[in-house]
């Protein structure tokens, strides 16, 4: 059966297309969600919100995108919304930095440690960084999804990155006390 | 600023072809999240019935409430009612002040004027004797006059009629002339007709009667003239004369009232029907309801031959106790004939399976093979066994089998019972007759099986094979019959054949059950 054959079926609330689009997505968008997620446990959470959220909406998905990304935009929006409704987007340090720059060595860092570097930021500076870095997002659109300003998106992203690079030196320094 | 974005592209590069899988479990629960709908239907229909029974006594409790409540407030005015009756002219007096009452008025005119007709009749009887009594005649005329005179003045309504009277009152002098030769028993008549026609416009000109006060009273004096020169005539021809022309005068102004009445009608006819049809409604509304405790004996058997206990009982002789079924039930009129009707039973069955052996089997592996199917013995009466003597040949069986007496498996269950009903009255008089129709919800409350072996009971265990909850259809026929508007005598014999109480019941075991629901029902 092909993609849109599927995507009508979903559309009619048929379990079996469902379940095919769910097998075909999940690890995509699970991967988005451990990103945008503070562990595990929520990003399970959040792909089975979005999942929810996506066949519920999909009569609204239009064929001239890609479905992929229709879905991650939806994950991506669920995610934000969880911060939002707890209203962790202000507890952050509101002080302006400056942008340097940073630049590391690529050697041999493992995923897994990357990963829990991301979960293990503050809220909002690991949603800036995932949106900015990772997902092609301008601050300008940023600065609206969270509701800040674009000012509040860059220096975010500023101490994101300094955090990120200074737990890769300290990981660096001493790599057996960071396998945790 | 290549540099800026070197750690951004570290982790792009890394993070690109990251990919994590998910438990499995996370499917499941998405899937129930978008279809839990469809499961809460399917559970829909296994619970409607009972739901219905539910909701339905739930209706019924808090619309009777209601009703009630709407009750006291309408025997509230009754007392009022009851007190006109035991002084007709001061009920007037009280009475008409609170005008905005139609009924009470309507009561009032109908007992003034049944009162005047009195005195008036009283008086047509004097007329037609000779002259000797004309003068105690006289003296009830004027005390029919008297009362048209005093009951005006208690009302500030007459006002409207002496008016009109006042006018007619001169005309009618005239006219009494003329007219004096009439028929007197038949002017009587009228004269009795028209001063309760009279009472009757003074109560309904209540509200125009301050400005006419002063004519009221010239008016009075006039009457009061007529009524002295009638009287100071010695000559009986004369006062019957006078009479007449008295009955003449009120007759004018009973057709004067009578006009004025019809132009008054225009509006407080209409208030008054309103109000008149405002408590028919009322009146209906409170009679819709019934509540009825009953009680009867029931008896319980199967239509076809079987038995729910064991295969091998099929055959035997059975027999039913008598038992008694008790409960409530409330029921909503439709219409006059037309009724809905829920309770709550208590019922109550015994049921006995005959000819049948127990005894202690000594190998447990026999007493493994003769378990009952659908009983669950008890602990202490495990090792016994229950033979039918039907399916034993006697010639074959030891001589200790046969030996022993034929005892009985005694069965009693009981369920709460929820009727939903419906009745229709083909007869709906002081004897009524109507048909029942519906079905009763069943939850079992109690479940027993008892030996019975030369009149000893043991109990031995219990039925596994009764559903927790069954249903009934119900068939019956009511006669009723009114102790007072309010209170009814029902006997109901009702068949109620019941649905899947059973299962796993052996032959053609269809059980019903019979009973005569006796009872009070009293409506409100």
């Amino acid at each position: 059966m092909s993609l849109e054959q599927l995507i009508e079926q979903c559309k009619k609330n048929d379990a079996k297309a469902q379940s095919q689009i769910y097998k075909l997505f999940a690890s995509k968008l699970f991967s988005l969600s451990l990103k945008y997620s503070r562990n595990h446990a929520e990003a399970e959470d959040n792909l089975q919100d979005a999942f929810v959220t996506i066949f519920k909406k999909i009569e609204q998905f239009k064929s001239k995108g890609s479905l992929e990304g229709w879905m991650k935009r939806i994950a991506i929006n669920t995610a934000l919304q969880r911060y939002r409704t707890v209203g962790v987007f202000n507890i952050v340090n509101e002080g302006q930095i400056e942008d340097v720059s940073i630049e590391i060595d690529d050697d041999n860092i493992g995923i897994d440690y990357l990963l829990q570097i991301i979960q293990e930021l503050p809220d909002r500076y690991r949603l800036v960084f995932n949106l900015y870095a990772l997902d092609d997002y301008s601050h300008n659109e940023i600065a609206e999804m969270l509701e800040i300003s674009t000012g509040t998106s860059k220096s975010n992203l500023a101490r994101a990155r300094q955090i990120l690079k200074d737990k890769i030196e300290q990981y660096r320094a001493s790599p057996n006390s960071q396998t945790l | 600023m290549s540099d800026k974005k070197h750690i951004d592209r570290l982790f792009q590069e890394k993070l690109k072809n990251f990919e994590a899988t998910p438990d499995d479990a996370l499917w499941d629960n998405i899937h129930d999240r978008l279809h839990k709908d469809k499961r809460k239907r399917r559970v829909i229909p296994i619970w409607w019935k009972v739901a219905g029974v539910a909701a339905l006594l739930a209706l019924l409790f808090t619309v009777g409430m209601k009703l009630t409540s709407n009750d006291f407030n309408s025997n509230a005015t009754n007392p009022i009612v009851d007190t006109e009756k035991q002084s007709p002219i001061k009920s007037n007096e009280t009475m008409i002040p609170d005008s905005g009452n139609s009924d009470d008025i309507q009561n009032q005119m109908e007992r003034s004027s049944s009162d005047v007709t009195e005195n008036s009749s009283d008086s047509e009887d004097g007329l037609s004797d000779n002259s000797d009594k004309t003068s105690n005649n006289k003296s009830k005329n004027n005390r029919l006059n008297r009362k048209l005179t005093t009951t005006p003045e208690s009302n500030t309504n007459r006002i409207a009629n002496s008016d009109k009277s006042e006018t007619k009152g001169r005309d009618s002098q005239d006219k009494l002339n003329k007219e004096s030769f009439l028929n007197s028993s038949s002017n009587e008549n009228n004269t009795g007709n028209s001063k309760s026609a009279v009472v009757k416009v003074s109560e309904n000109n209540e509200n125009n009667s301050n400005q006419n006060n002063l004519d009221v009273k010239k008016e009075k004096s006039e009457i009061d003239k007529l009524i002295k020169d009638s009287k100071n005539d010695t000559n009986s021809k004369v006062t019957n004369a006078s009479e007449k022309t008295e009955s003449i005068i009120t007759e004018e102004k009973k057709e004067e009232t009578t006009k004025e009445t019809k132009e008054d009608k225009s509006i407080e006819d209409a208030i008054a029907e309103a109000n008149t049809e405002d408590e028919k409604e009322k009146e209906k509304k409170l009679n819709r309801w019934n509540i009825s405790p009953n009680v009867a004996p029931v008896y319980f058997n199967s239509l076809g031959k079987g038995s729910s206990l064991d295969e091998q009982f099929v055959d035997n002789e059975k027999s039913s106790e008598v038992t008694m079924s008790y409960g409530v039930g409330g029921s909503y009129a439709i219409n006059e004939r037309l009724k809905v009707r829920a309770g709550i039973n208590k019922v109550d069955m015994g049921y006995n399976t005959n000819n049948v052996l127990a005894f202690r089997s000594v190998d447990p592996t026999s007493q493994a093979r003769l378990q009952l199917s659908n009983v669950s013995i008890n602990d202490d009466a495990e090792n016994m066994t229950y033979l039918s003597t039907e399916s034993l040949n006697r010639n074959i069986t030891p001589e200790i089998i046969n030996s022993k007496s034929d005892g009985s498996l005694n069965q009693r269950f009981g369920f709460i019972e929820l009727p939903l009903e419906v009745e229709y009255a083909f007869i709906n008089k002081k004897l009524g007759v109507n048909v029942i129709g519906g079905f009763s919800t069943l939850i079992v409350d109690n479940n027993e099986i008892f030996s019975v072996v030369n009149g000893t009971e043991t109990r031995i265990g219990e039925a596994n094979n009764i559903n927790n909850m069954s249903y009934s259809a119900n068939f019956g026929l009511g006669i009723n019959y009114n102790i007072s508007e309010k209170v009814k005598v029902n006997v109901e014999p009702t068949f109620k054949y019941q649905i899947n109480t059973f299962n796993n019941s052996s032959g053609d075991f269809q059980p019903y059950f019979i009973g005569i629901y006796t009872g009070l029902s009293y409506k409100f």
